[in-house]
């Protein structure tokens, strides 16, 4: 008889992988499928589908001076930030909104959060913005304005899903009854 | 008096026969979602609203078809039917419409499309079915996407990356959503006989393979000579449709797959894709 052998390092193996959760999609099918209340909502933990880039750029300053050598002197300030969330990068929902919105926080700060959401019910909560134009949104992250640069608009939420299926077996034999 | 009168009847007598069928598409644009993407298509919808399954025209052999074509994409489009000559295939532009008359098609499918290549890889290449029975009929309308290539052409970027497409759908969908889709899902009794349309509407060639039953070829656009072959692995070329017949011969539910791994999958997970199924009953 042939017997086949598996070493255990396969076996282990293939448990991790049956244990696996997946990334799906977060939308109205999973909320309303898992009948997810807004608290539960707030325990998931959500992942990023695509890079985000938010930059936003101080006003320019003027200042003109005069040199020791009497040279006039006009000197220009202006600053850039640049807020980058990689695909992948883990959030949680800090506010849960009545028209299909929730505030997700990638950062420590619970006032730092992103607004994605799915009114018209496409199937995904996208990154919601004040205004798109030419791919560029406006938003507003931990009190300022900032772009959303092109390509941050293709972001929507995901969250993992995993499934375990308890199985269990009881066998009973009955020895019969007798008058 | 009484002649014209004879006249109208006979013409309408005549149309009857034939029958004059008026539909309407829009060409709608949206977000398609399977368990583990979404991305952006767009598709030929019976309605003004999105839905990412592509419809199917549906029509008997000698009707006549009087089409509309209503444009509510925020660029221009045009209306081709593969095969099909002499129909208007100038610029449908954003918020207009077109109607076309074709008649006199032979019963097969048809293959209608955007000829501008990334708007038919976006999803515009559905299907005109001409029917000369009596059978139930299904569409498997198979077509695979790169989704970095949609995020791109969303945000009007020409996409320069070489083609390796992760997400894999059966009209419009992916399993396991298939397995409840009644446009995908083939339902029937043992003994039926039932038309299978294989429509391959995507860039890459699949193999599709059907558990439980073999399946005989009757049409190809592509491959003639696959016709009278009973098979349960098919190439399936690119732009290919064939016209199969099913006689389940025993219950039960099967799957009809891709046999290239990688088009069973969603996000790199097993099971997915292009996965469907037969639920046939005793």
């Amino acid at each position: 008889m042939k017997r086949i052998k598996f070493s255990p390092l396969f076996i282990i193996a293939v448990l991790a992988l049956s244990s696996c959760s997946r990334a799906i999609v977060f939308n109205d099918k999973v909320k309303d499928e898992y009948n997810l209340s807004p608290n539960e909502i707030k325990g998931l933990q959500f992942y990023t589908s695509h890079d985000i880039m938010l930059e936003r750029r101080e006003d320019e300053k003027k200042e003109k001076g005069t040199s020791s050598s009497g040279t006039l002197v006009i000197s220009e300030k202006s600053s850039s930030e640049t807020v980058l969330i990689e695909r992948g990068t883990k959030g949680v929902c800090v506010k849960v909104f009545d028209d299909n919105k929730i505030a997700i926080a990638f950062e420590a700060d619970d006032n730092k959060y992103l607004v994605f959401g799915d009114p018209n019910r496409i199937g995904r909560y996208s990154l919601f913005a004040a205004e798109w134009k030419n791919g560029k949104g406006i938003l507003e992250y931990g009190g300022q304005n900032y772009y959303a640069m092109p390509g941050s608009g293709n972001c929507y939420l995901k969250i993992k899903m995993k499934r375990i299926k308890k199985y269990k077996k009881s066998v009973k034999k009955v020895g019969g009854r007798t008058v | 008096m009484k002649a014209k009168f004879i006249f109208i009847f006979l013409l309408q007598a005549s149309l009857g026969f034939s029958g004059v069928v008026s539909d309407t598409i829009y060409i709608n644009s949206g977000f398609l979602v399977t368990a583990t993407d979404s991305f952006y298509v767009l598709s030929y919808n019976d309605s003004p609203t999105f839905n990412q399954s592509n419809y199917v025209i549906n029509i008997d052999k000698d009707d006549t078809l009087l089409l509309s074509i209503k444009n509510n994409h925020s660029q221009k489009h045009n209306f081709n039917i593969d095969g099909i000559s002499g129909i208007d295939t100038s610029a449908i532009l954003f918020g207009s419409f077109k109607t076309i008359s074709i008649s006199g098609l032979q019963p097969n499918a048809y293959i209608f499309y955007d000829n501008y290549v990334y708007n038919s890889y976006l999803g515009l290449k559905s299907v005109l079915v001409v029917k000369d029975y009596n059978y139930k009929h299904y569409v498997l309308n198979v077509r695979e996407f790169m989704t970095d290539w949609n995020d791109k052409l969303f945000n009007s970027v020409t996409p320069t990356s070489s083609y390796l497409p992760n997400c894999f759908t059966v009209n419009g969908k992916s399993y396991p959503d298939t397995k409840t889709d009644s446009l995908s899902k083939i339902v029937g009794n043992v003994g039926d006989t039932i038309i299978v349309y294989m429509v391959n509407s995507g860039l890459y060639h699949h193999a599709m393979h059907t558990h439980g039953y073999h399946i005989l070829i009757l049409k190809s656009n592509k491959e003639p000579h696959k016709i009278g072959r009973s098979k349960d692995s098919i190439a399936l070329y690119t732009d290919e449709v064939l016209m199969t017949r099913v006689v389940p011969d025993q219950p039960g539910m099967y799957p009809i797959h891709d046999h290239n791994l990688i088009s069973v999958t969603n996000g790199g997970n097993y099971p997915g894709g292009m996965i469907t199924m037969f639920h046939i009953m005793p």
